[in-house]
């Protein structure tokens, strides 16, 4: 049953619910139910718009939720490595490791599906599951990740953020009945808010949704998403207040030769993205193949590792935020920054392969931070009267990171540019985050999203070759039209004539497209016109005899995909001018969309 | 079902308040904790101590329901703490983004200066200077611009920028106060600073209404005898 009554898709259930047969008797009712079905009559709202209500109801849930959580893990984070700024050489040394093994107790023992990012986790349940995540899973999540990242573990609460605001959305749509393509749609809705919460971005975390999620802007799922975006942040605003994640310090262009500064750190960041991405693809499979007894103490070994590296460079330790900001007010020398970007790739990738739960933004973010910051400080030294702030290559390096190693190259630049609120750094961004993309795109042939789900053994749809892909279309598959065109102000005979006159004798055509005046195309069977000169209609003009038959049209821009679907019985349709109507570009035909598709590389 | 939803929305509200209230409360406490941990370092010249201390103190102060003012308080101290142990880009950053937010704030101005002048960029100390001068200050303002005006007289002489030294000595004389007995020091000084500058008239000027204000000056009697020699001219002054 859909949300009001009214669903023309049941039959199914979305979850473990048992679905009412149409067969069944009728059960008896209590007061309460038939006075909610009277309402739903009155009220007789649309699924869609119910939906978009729904959106705001997972906002305000997910704002709430990751409120929580962030407070969780600071919490978690004081408790265990006290208030100070540098955590005492005990505390570090002991706390990431006995905390790792709690981690994987909880994880293997009672919330076995909270392992990975959140990101990997939350496409399989909208392309696999039907958008079903449990419930158990986000509180799996907010339970384990508060307790790895506040321990210290290099891991994010951004992904896990994500999950969970996907997470409740599904039991939501369950809860209230939704259709089984509704149900899977909301869970990127309740993705979107999550994040946007955990970000406090919400144009970022639209972007992201849409970007790597889902991949579609369709207008329905946007109008959500955007809804539940909005929402959530206003509540995580409402509590935790809105002053952004950094003090971004002011940025101008000193000169606009630092562009090609900045162009640098692109190189350099589309360098360590790759560094980053190939440690983890290398480091992830080849721990988890150790199998055993090693999902108990894999966590507890990395959160030694890190504590025994946190000793020196206490830096790589949880999230990372404050250090960031500390990296864009020049604190660190730029030698001291390459060592904390590179001890960072080393802290995480041992982190997450190690099966600790939590996410990668935040470390990404951080590395970016680093190396932007250190590129930054090479570059004053080199050329100190045409650099900018260190921090506003800081602040461009999180972007560059982003773009190279997460491959979303839109959100990227809408992050920055949220987290910062200073639009004239756009010009550095973009030019540092397509360099970085690009070197990414050449020289790691998968995105690490699709990479990380492989190695779990899912075969989830890449967005990024989604997106990348050609698509076939008509002009890929259009011939000329060597037959005669024939006009609709020409009587039936002189149309007959126009045929055997003009068409090859090699390769004689039986079906003709006819041209209207008004742009309008229409088709005639030769058998047909010779049934007009024996009914004597000969000198009728075949217009007036076609009557209102509209063969559709295509433009060779449309894709081929279209073009089939229109395609029915015709034998082939007209592809015309978009500028003129009645300027015949060429004509296609199944077999020549399908012989297209046989040519296209793969 | 809409009904338990929307109940379970209020009660996460309800829970979710009372969290952050004791978190922001925790937070400031902790803000308030290590700042003055940060007070008593500085104090002591622990400055390394009083910066870490500083940071620690910033982090727990922001977005935690501290008033602005608090959360720029520790800022500030920290940028002060900064400059202090020569940690001068680290200070920069700090004191332009306090100066971001607050372009009239004398005290940031004026620390911008200080560093402009380490580095010795006269334009830019010049610009800060004046934004300190003209600024808004905390406490006595009188008294603070008045410091600032001799602080920036003293640097603008440093730099052999004698004329632009007199235009603001004879500004800062103007504005001198002439009540009291301990109002004649900073005549004194000001005459000091103008016989440094070149204006010596104006500098005696300064030396006797600093002898008016207390004829028991001996450096006041000094300043106007030897103004007096350089200007050639007969005007004496004697302590009584």
């Amino acid at each position: 049953m859909g949300f009001l009554g009214s669903d023309s898709s049941q039959g199914e259930s979305t979850g473990s619910e048992p679905t009412p047969s149409a067969a069944a008797p009728a059960v008896r009712r209590s007061r309460f139910d038939a006075a909610i079905d009277s309402l739903r009559q009155k009220i007789a709202l649309e699924e869609t718009t119910l939906f978009l209500l729904l959106a705001v109801a997972i906002g305000l849930f997910s704002g709430l939720a990751v409120v929580c959580f962030r407070i969780a893990i600071e919490w978690t984070r004081v408790g265990l490595l006290g208030s100070a700024l540098y955590p005492s050489v005990p505390r570090v040394f002991l706390v990431p490791a006995i905390a790792g093994l709690a981690v994987a107790f909880l994880v293997i023992k009672f919330f076995p599906r909270v392992r990975g990012s959140g990101v990997t986790q939350t496409k399989s349940a909208v392309y696999i599951y039907d958008g079903f995540i449990p419930f158990q899973t986000v509180i799996g999540k907010f339970i384990c990740c508060a307790l790895a990242i506040g321990s210290g573990q290099s891991l994010g609460p951004e992904d896990p953020s994500l999950q969970m605001g996907a997470g409740i959305a599904s039991l939501l749509g369950r809860k209230l009945k939704l259709s089984r393509e509704k149900v899977r749609l909301i869970a990127p809705v309740g993705a979107a808010a999550g994040l946007a919460a955990a970000f406090n971005s919400p144009i970022a975390a639209v972007v992201f949704v849409i970007e790597e999620v889902i991949g579609t802007w369709s207008a329905g799922v946007l109008g959500a998403i955007v809804l539940a975006a909005v929402s959530s942040v206003v509540v995580s605003r409402w509590f935790l207040g809105s002053e952004p994640l950094f003090r971004t310090p002011a940025y101008s262009l000193v000169n606009p030769i630092e562009l090609v500064s900045y162009a640098v750190l692109g190189i350099a960041g589309g360098i360590v993205s790759l560094l980053f991405a190939k440690a983890l693809s290398f480091t992830r499979p080849r721990l988890r193949a150790i199998g055993g007894s090693s999902q108990y103490w894999l966590p507890a070994a990395a959160g030694l590792v890190i504590g025994v590296a946190g000793i020196w460079i206490p830096q790589v330790m949880g999230a990372g935020y404050n250090y960031m900001d500390q990296a864009m007010h020049g604190q660190f020398v730029w030698q001291f920054l390459i060592v904390l970007a590179l001890a960072k790739i080393i802290a995480t990738t041992l982190s997450f392969s190690s099966g600790a739960p939590g996410g990668m933004f935040a470390p990404t973010l951080f590395i970016g931070a680093m190396l932007g910051a250190a590129v930054g400080g090479a570059e004053h030294i080199l050329t100190p009267n045409s650099t900018g702030p260190v921090g506003a290559y800081a602040l461009v390096g999180m972007g560059t990171l982003f773009a190279g190693f997460l491959r979303v190259p839109l959100t990227s630049v809408f992050m920055v540019l949220e987290v910062s609120g200073n639009y004239s750094i756009i010009l550095p961004v973009i030019i540092s985050n397509a360099i970085a993309y690009l070197i990414s795109l050449r020289f790691q042939e998968k995105p690490i999203f699709d990479v990380l789900s492989r190695q779990e053994g899912l075969d989830l749809p890449s967005m990024e070759e989604l997106r990348e892909g050609q698509a076939l279309r008509v002009e890929d598959a259009m011939r000329p039209a060597t037959m005669p065109i024939l006009s609709s102000v020409d009587s039936v005979a002189a149309a007959i004539e126009h045929t055997r006159s003009n068409q090859d004798p090699n390769s004689p055509e039986e079906f003709f497209l006819v041209r209207f005046p008004t742009g309008r195309w229409a088709g005639v069977r030769e058998p047909a016109l010779h049934k007009f000169v024996a009914d004597g209609q000969g000198s009728v003009a075949l217009g007036d005899l076609l009557g209102g038959q509209r063969l559709p049209r295509l433009h060779p821009d449309q894709p081929a995909d279209l073009a089939m679907r229109l395609m029915r019985d015709w034998p082939y349709l007209p592809v015309v001018s978009r500028a003129d109507a009645l300027r015949l570009e060429g004509i296609v035909s199944l077999s020549d969309i399908l012989n297209a598709y046989l040519r296209k590389p793969n | 079902m809409l009904l338990v939803t929307a109940l379970a929305l209020i009660l996460l509200f309800v829970f979710t308040g009372f969290m952050a209230r004791f978190y922001h409360q925790d937070e400031r406490s902790l803000a308030r904790q290590w700042s003055a941990k940060a007070d008593a370092a500085m104090q002591s010249g622990d400055t390394k101590a009083a910066i870490e201390d500083y940071r620690t103190a910033l982090i727990y102060s922001r977005g935690n329901g501290e008033t602005s003012g608090a959360n720029e308080t520790y800022e500030l101290h920290l940028a002060q703490a900064l400059a202090a142990s020569n940690h001068s880009d680290e200070a920069r950053a700090y004191f332009l983004t306090l100066a971001e937010r607050e372009p009239g704030n004398a005290t940031v101005n004026l620390e911008l200066a200080r560093l402009a002048a380490r580095s010795g960029d006269v334009t830019e100390a010049s610009r800060y200077y004046n934004a300190a001068i003209f600024g808004v200050w905390d406490r006595d303002p009188a008294a603070q611009r008045r410091a600032a005006r001799i602080e920036y007289s003293k640097f603008l002489l440093e730099h052999g920028e004698a004329a632009e030294a007199q235009a603001q000595l004879i500004s800062l004389a103007a504005a001198l106060p002439n009540a009291s007995r301990d109002d004649a020091a900073l005549h004194v000084q000001a005459g000091q600073l103008l016989m440094e500058s070149g204006a010596t008239a104006n500098a005696l000027e300064e030396f006797q209404r600093a002898l008016q204000l207390d004829p028991s000056s001996v450096d006041a009697a000094r300043g106007v005898a030897l103004a007096n020699q350089l200007l050639g001219g007969s005007h004496t002054g004697s302590p009584q």
